[in-house]
């Protein structure tokens, strides 16, 4: 069974995930994103992106109570997987391979 | 944040939750909403609602072409609430659904259908047809039902218009109502609390010398203020005024649209020209209107012939103070009023009924009531009902209709499952697969409505040739928008019913298996055969039903086919003479004897007589009698009471049974005579020795005492089945009157080939005095139960077609269940059944639940037959031997329907089929 490869946006909402932790629904995810990237990303796209990692058993979501922000409606918060975390560590690892002996001021665009 | 909290854009939000299905959408949106938030709060709100619009955008474009794959989906089932499973069910076509996109989908679906049923022609020409002949048969009840009931009478006002009659004495009590009376006319003028307009009439018939010779031309004298009440508008000339009431004015007419045209070639100088009626020289003063309809209760019994018979012709002034001198208390007018706007009908009945019981008492009266009537009551309370049964007859044509393409699209769904299969296998949901079997079902109602109109067209020209004349207004249905907006609508919601019936029975789940489990086991089609019997069995039912009305109001038409007269009308001729007498001059009585003489001479002739009231031409004339000498001076009887020629039962073939019949002796100058029917015997002179010599004295004006002389046989005067009723006789001579009914016996085999030299004899005998209304007497009769014959043949036609559809359907479900048993018929020839056992199995299969409508149906005619209880004469609606020949006829017709499949499964060869074949 080949595994495909994380897609781009697939990989920053599992960090997304990762980094706020207990609380990860779905504005959370794309406000982290944001600000950490300073783009705008497409909300379909996250939730598409979701769907997919969902199929692929990389996070696992549940139910919670709707906030007033959001005119008290439902979200669901999202957990990375064991199975998550692993293809993260893979997919870094191959990327920090990939990254190391290039150029540091490569390095320091990228890293910002 | 700011206290006043900026909103999402409205129409974005309400595009997303479109594309977004179910649990995913409040999170979707709640998630969008809290960004929105920070954003206004960051960018400012108009930033923020662009921001919306495009993240709207993206979900509109991206989500329904997302798709996953098979499996994917049965684990994302497991997790507890995900926006991602939720946008697998989204596919193109039915969650991308913007107006357009449903739009277009339909469109799909449309091309889809059409596709689909031109492959299979048979379906789409079966349901096709099925429907063009329930819609049509529905519509062309309808456009009658409109006509009649829905549509209102052609007044201005027209609710506001009441009838006013005397219910007087025993009338009062049997419903029975009275014209009133001049002088009573002249009092509801008066009523201007109450009425705003009144106007009264009585029907004429004046003679118009034009042409060859002079004809009656059936017409009203009516007041003034009549026909302006009534809306009538002169196309030429003037109406009526009241200056044409008063004593000695010039003699003036108003002709109808239809008299115009045919009578005076639609001559545009008519107005100011004279014609003669009745002799008088008479001023045509108008022409009315071509859409003006004159309703006169009374007419439709007075005319004989003629399709239009209701029709009035011409309208003459009614002179004040009444039609004849001395004559303001006799009660002959109809009237009419507009109740006065601001009041109700039900308290200008109260007062009107007050006032007439102020009113002195004339001679017709003891104790008389007003009744004021609506003038649509009036008009269709008679019809109501029984078009009511009509509609519900057809009602039930369309029903079976429904049910058996129903089970007709049931059958070719079996034949289609491995289509359905594959496509839930690529995807489609059941509203999917749902939806389109409605369209495909819409689609051919809808040709199915458009062909009914087609037939509608046809079969109200036909129906308007039956309606009887008792039917008003009935000439005034045609198809127009809202007939053909009925015949559409009802074919479209029969066909988006008969689709969901049948999309009903679709189930994804059941039909997955579909596609590997080729050939079905017996219990896999168990589920299937209940629902086409149960299909069977109500179409049975329904068309039981209307099978068992159709045989009843048959038996009850042969019944009276059957009925005896008492004479024998075959070969008999009958025509009106009225004397048109010029007033102040003595009506020439001889004239009929010089008529009948001269007519007994035609060659063909073999008898001719003449009466007062011929039986069935619906005229009835009684007087006061009083049997030997008892009670002269004030009669308490009354009996029926005819002017006869000499000739008259001869002519009719009624037989003297003792005594004598009359004779040209008999007349002014001799003792008075009369003759008497058996009933008149055994009522009023069964005691003492016979009838021959006793006195009748009879009063009609005047007393004269007549001698009975002989006794003729009993005949039916209004109808075929009632009870024989006392007749007296006398010889016309002896009394005379000013109207006769002939009735000639001819020799040659069509009576009515006798019409021309009989009015070419009487021109040259007066050619001022015209004949009128000739017609057989045989079609005379039947014109007495021409309601009866209309409303058999209708239901009849009903009945055959329902039968007809039914046979289909039944034959369509067996033989297709059979189809599907083939395997296991197999196997039970190949383990040694017979050919007989085989057939038992299938007609059984066949039969139980056409037994189990049969049942049904029996039960549904014995509640619904109190609708045709109108209808039926001498037969009870629940007469046994209707009930038990439907049965029958109709079991007879099924077991056949039943018996060709069972032939072919009992000659199936077991290898073949084992093979698959």
């Amino acid at each position: 069974v080949t595994r495909t490869a994380l897609g781009e946006l697939e990989h920053l909402i599992l960090l997304a995930i990762l980094r706020i932790g207990r609380d990860a629904y779905g504005a959370a995810i794309i406000a982290e994103i944001e600000e950490r990237t300073a783009r705008d990303v497409s909300h379909a796209a996250v939730y598409i992106a979701l769907q997919r990692l969902d199929a692929k058993g990389l996070v696992a979501s549940r139910a919670a109570r709707g906030t007033t922000e959001r005119g008290g409606r439902a979200k669901a918060v999202f957990a990375v997987t064991a199975a998550g975390r692993t293809r993260l560590r893979e997919s870094a690892s191959a990327l920090f391979g990939m990254w190391d002996g290039l150029d540091p001021a490569l390095r320091g665009a990228a890293g910002r | 944040m700011s206290g006043k909290m900026a909103s999402p854009p409205r129409f974005a939000a309400w595009l997303v939750a479109r594309v977004v299905p179910g649990p995913a959408r409040a999170i979707v949106l709640g998630d969008l909403e809290e960004r929105f938030a920070v954003r206004a709060e960051r960018d400012g709100v108009a930033a923020a609602k662009r921001w919306y619009w495009r993240q709207a955008g993206g979900f509109v474009l991206r989500v329904p072409l997302t798709r996953t794959g098979h499996g994917s989906r049965a684990r994302a089932r497991t997790s507890a609430l995900l926006p991602a499973p939720a946008f697998v069910a989204a596919r193109p076509g039915t969650r991308r659904s913007s107006r357009a996109g449903i739009a277009g989908g339909l469109l799909a679906d449309v091309r889809l259908a059409v596709r689909t049923l031109r492959r299979r022609p048979g379906l789409a020409v079966t349901a096709t047809a099925v429907l063009a002949l329930a819609v049509g048969a529905n519509t062309t009840v309808f456009t009658v039902v409109d006509a009649i009931l829905l549509q209102r009478l052609p007044y201005p006002d027209a609710e506001r218009l009441v009838m006013l009659w005397d219910a007087s004495g025993a009338a009062a009590r049997t419903g029975e109502r009275m014209p009133i009376t001049y002088a009573h006319y002249r009092t509801w003028t008066e009523q201007e609390a109450l009425f705003s307009a009144v106007g009264a009439w009585e029907s004429s018939t004046p003679a118009l010398a034009e042409g060859e010779w002079p004809e009656r031309i059936d017409g009203a004298v009516v007041t003034a203020s009549l026909l302006p009440m009534l809306g009538a508008r002169p196309a030429l000339g003037r109406l009526l005024l009241p200056a044409d009431e008063a004593p000695g004015a010039p003699p003036v007419v108003l002709l109808s649209h239809d008299l115009w045209s045919s009578r005076f070639g639609a001559d545009a100088s008519i107005v100011g020209r004279t014609i003669r009626l009745n002799g008088i020289a008479t001023q045509v003063v108008g022409v009315l209107g071509e859409d003006f309809w004159f309703y006169d209760p009374y007419s439709a019994v007075r005319s004989l012939t003629g399709r239009n018979a209701q029709a009035a012709r011409l309208w003459q002034p009614l002179p004040a103070g009444g039609l004849f001198e001395g004559d303001e208390n006799y009660p002959r007018y109809r009237v009419i009023a507009r109740v006065r706007a601001g009041v109700s009908i039900e308290s200008a009945a109260q007062a009107a009924a007050a006032v007439r019981r102020r009113l002195p008492p004339t001679s017709s009266d003891d104790g008389a009531e007003l009744r004021l009537v609506p003038l649509t009551e009036q008009v269709v309370a008679e019809a109501r009902p029984r078009l009511l049964g009509l509609f519900a007859a057809v009602s039930l044509v369309l029903l079976i209709a429904c049910v058996n393409l129903v089970s007709l699209l049931l059958v070719h769904l079996e034949a289609r499952r491995a289509e359905f299969a594959v496509r839930v296998a690529l995807g489609a949901g059941r509203a999917r697969l749902m939806r389109q079997l409605i369209v495909e079902s819409a689609l051919l109602a809808l040709c199915g409505g458009l062909l009914g109109l087609v037939v509608s067209v046809g079969a109200t020209a036909l129906l308007l040739e039956l309606v009887p004349r008792g039917l008003p207004l009935a000439q005034r249905a045609a198809l127009d928008g809202r007939v053909a907006a009925f015949g559409i609508g009802l074919s479209v919601l029969a066909g988006v019913a008969i689709g969901l019936s049948a999309a009903l029975r679709v189930d994804p789940t059941r039909l997955a298996g579909a596609l590997s489990a080729a050939p079905r086991t017996v219990a896999g089609t168990r589920r299937t055969r209940r629902l086409h019997g149960t299909l069977v069995s109500a179409e049975v039912a329904l068309s039981v039903v209307l099978l068992i009305a159709a045989t009843l109001l048959l038996r009850g038409l042969v019944a009276l086919h059957a009925a005896d007269t008492g004479f024998d009308p075959e070969g008999v001729l009958t025509f009106e003479a009225v004397l048109s007498t010029p007033p102040g001059a003595a009506p020439s009585y001889e004239y009929f004897a010089a008529l009948e003489g001269r007519l007994a001479a035609l060659p063909g002739v073999a008898a001719v007589g003449a009466t007062t009231a011929l039986p069935f031409s619906r005229w009835v004339r009684t007087a006061g009698i009083a049997v030997d000498g008892v009670g002269v001076d004030e009669p308490r009887a009354r009996a029926d009471f005819r002017s006869v020629s000499p000739g008259y039962f001869r002519a009719i073939g009624l037989p003297v049974l003792a005594g004598r019949g009359f004779e040209a002796a008999d007349r002014g100058g001799t003792p008075p005579v009369a003759v008497v029917n058996e009933a008149f015997v055994a009522r009023w002179l069964s005691g003492g020795a016979g009838a021959i010599g006793r006195t009748v004295a009879i009063t009609l004006g005047e007393t004269t005492v007549h001698t009975v002389v002989g006794v003729v046989a009993n005949v039916k005067h209004h109808d075929l089945l009632e009870a024989a009723r006392p007749i007296l006789y006398v010889p016309v001579r002896q009394s005379p009157v000013v109207v006769q009914r002939f009735a000639v016996r001819v020799s040659s085999a069509d009576p009515l080939s006798l019409v021309d030299p009989i009015r070419r004899v009487a021109a040259e005998l007066d050619p001022t005095q015209p004949l009128q209304n000739f017609i057989s007497f045989e079609a005379l009769i039947a014109q007495s139960i021409e309601d009866e014959t209309f409303y058999a043949q209708i239901v009849g036609a009903f009945a055959a077609t329902a039968v007809l559809l039914t046979l289909v359907g039944i034959y369509g479900v067996v033989s297709y269940a059979t189809r599907q048993r083939d395997r296991e018929v197999a196997i039970r020839v190949a383990l040694g059944a017979g050919a007989g056992s085989v057939r038992r199995l299938v007609l059984g299969q066949g039969l139980v639940p056409v037994a189990i409508g049969l049942a049904f149906g029996v039960a549904g005619g014995l509640a619904s037959s109190r609708l045709l209880a109108g209808l039926l004469h001498g037969i009870p609606a629940h007469d046994a031997t209707s009930y038990g020949v439907a049965t029958l006829v109709f079991g007879t017709v099924a077991a056949a329907a039943c018996f060709v499949p069972a032939r072919r499964a009992a000659r199936l060869d077991p290898m073949r089929v084992m093979r698959g074949d």
